[in-house]
């Protein structure tokens, strides 16, 4: 049994080799074994990218790219909507009251109803700025260290499973603190991603970490398109790897 | 003497013809064929309408990164994780925990995404429909082909938070939705998730989540082949 297992395997990875040629790299993703329903996960070439806008079941309603260095994603300017913005395609002109991202199938993801279930963060609440990890696969936590070198192992639990505001300044002026995964200044009214500062999603019922995922800014290409009061929000923007 | 003996015979001769006559009576008004429900084994019961009621069926395997693959036909779970991932083997596979279902979709359907052919793993190929605010038995007949998608996740699972802590507490389940998958061979099964909990509890609490989570209680009822009727009542 186990030979013909490992013949299986082989033949599957010969075809998944054969199939995936055209891509130069190596295109065995580090989690591709979360797969399901004959294998899913959408294959981010190492050192390439795809577009979240045509990858992905529902890429119609998403937009951003996903790079790959290794076993480490990165999201560009991740938003969902429903109407593209006539002079910039890569920007809604609405966007959606809550985004879904998937690390799973690394794409976007959705939940309109019981049947849709595809996600593993959720961005809600205002500017779309809390996060929540999806409760019925695991539990939202953070640890005080760089994304590289965070392990997930010494952590605290996200405050009500959500990581929104951190802390709230007026100018230089710290007037609220609480925890979370940004600062926000009521000068300038610009966000600012607190680090270091690694989110980590724990495995529900075995508390194992699983991934972990740092947010660097809400802004359009990381960078907010006015000193204040900037416009270019919320395109998520961060970084994730199994754990 | 014999006056005696005449009356004893009379009153034992009307005796055994009162009791004749109810025998026919009782016999009279039992139905010839009725059903009864099947004990398949501990945990499944095939009721006596045909619906399949899974109770209390342990959660094999608990981490999350693993599925576990059920199929409708033979009542229980046929495989763990990847080894049997790529068969059509199975219907539906439960997320580690168990609250999370993925139909099995060989990942042959096109305009799923670019590059999809790359996953064309296995020929399955099941599809579903979703129902919300509704009952089981209401659900009668399956859908018009378009109304059944591919998904990847499914989950009826209600997250109730701690109002101080704001922790998760409990996991409820409200009997109002019901799915209706279309299977390879062409059948539909209607189906409903129950609950999580061992016995299946009306009313979860953090208690039971916390001593009580991991076994699952769903019921199902497959439709006869080129039929669309659901009929449960």
């Amino acid at each position: 049994m186990k030979t013909l297992r490992f013949s299986a395997a082989l033949l599957v990875a010969g075809t998944i080799a054969l199939f995936s040629s055209c891509q130069k790299d190596d295109v065995t993703a580090p989690n591709s074994g979360l797969t399901v329903g004959g294998g899913l996960a959408v294959v981010v070439p190492d050192g390439g990218s795809i577009n979240l806008s045509v990858a992905g079941p529902y890429a119609s309603k998403t937009k951003g790219t996903v790079s790959r260095s290794g076993s480490v994603y990165t999201v560009s300017n991740f938003a969902q909507g429903t109407v593209t913005a006539p002079a910039d395609s890569t920007q809604w002109s609405t966007v959606a009251s809550t985004y879904y991202f998937n690390l799973s199938t690394n794409v976007g993801g959705d939940s309109v109803n019981a049947t849709t279930v595809s996600y593993d963060l959720r961005f809600t609440g205002s500017a779309n700025g809390d996060i929540y990890a999806y409760s019925g696969a695991y539990t939202l936590n953070y640890q005080d260290s760089a994304f590289a070198t965070a392990k997930g192992v010494t952590t605290l639990a996200a405050p009500g499973g959500k990581l929104g505001t951190n802390r709230i300044y007026m100018g230089t002026v710290l007037i609220s603190s609480s925890i979370g995964w940004y600062d926000y200044n009521i000068t300038s009214h610009i966000v600012t991603a607190y680090q270091p500062r690694t989110l980590i999603l724990k495995d529900r019922i075995t508390g194992k970490p699983v991934w972990k995922v740092s947010i660097t800014s809400i802004y359009s290409n990381s960078t907010p398109n006015a000193g204040s009061s900037a416009t270019n929000y919320p395109y998520y923007n961060f970084q994730y790897q199994a754990l | 003497m014999k006056l005696q003996f005449k009356y004893a015979f009379l009153t034992l001769c009307l005796s055994g013809a009162m009791f004749a006559c109810k025998d026919d009576k009782d016999t009279a008004v039992k139905p010839v064929d009725e059903k009864k429900d099947s004990i398949v084994n501990e945990n499944v019961t095939i009721k006596a309408n045909g619906v399949v009621e899974i109770n209390s069926l342990p959660v094999p395997t608990t981490s999350t990164l693993n599925y576990n693959l059920f199929s409708f036909t033979k009542m229980g779970l046929v495989g763990v994780g990847e080894d049997s991932i790529n068969t059509a083997a199975w219907d539906l596979a439960f997320r580690g925990s168990g609250l999370i279902m993925a139909p099995n979709w060989g990942g042959t359907a096109p305009d799923y995404w670019d590059g999809v052919d790359k996953f064309a793993m296995n020929p399955s190929d099941v599809m579903v429909a979703g129902y919300e605010d509704t009952t089981f038995d209401a659900i009668t007949t399956a859908p018009a082909a378009s109304a059944f998608i591919h998904t990847v996740g499914m989950d009826v699972s209600q997250p109730v938070y701690n109002t101080e802590t704001g922790e998760l507490a409990y996991f409820n389940f409200p009997k109002t939705t019901v799915f209706v998958f279309k299977l390879n061979d062409g059948r539909y099964v209607k189906f409903q998730y129950i609950s999580i909990y061992k016995g299946a509890p009306e009313k979860p609490t953090a208690e039971i989540y916390q001593k009580d989570f991991g076994y699952w209680t769903f019921k199902y009822f497959i439709s006869a082949k080129g039929s669309t009727d659901l009929t449960t009542k």
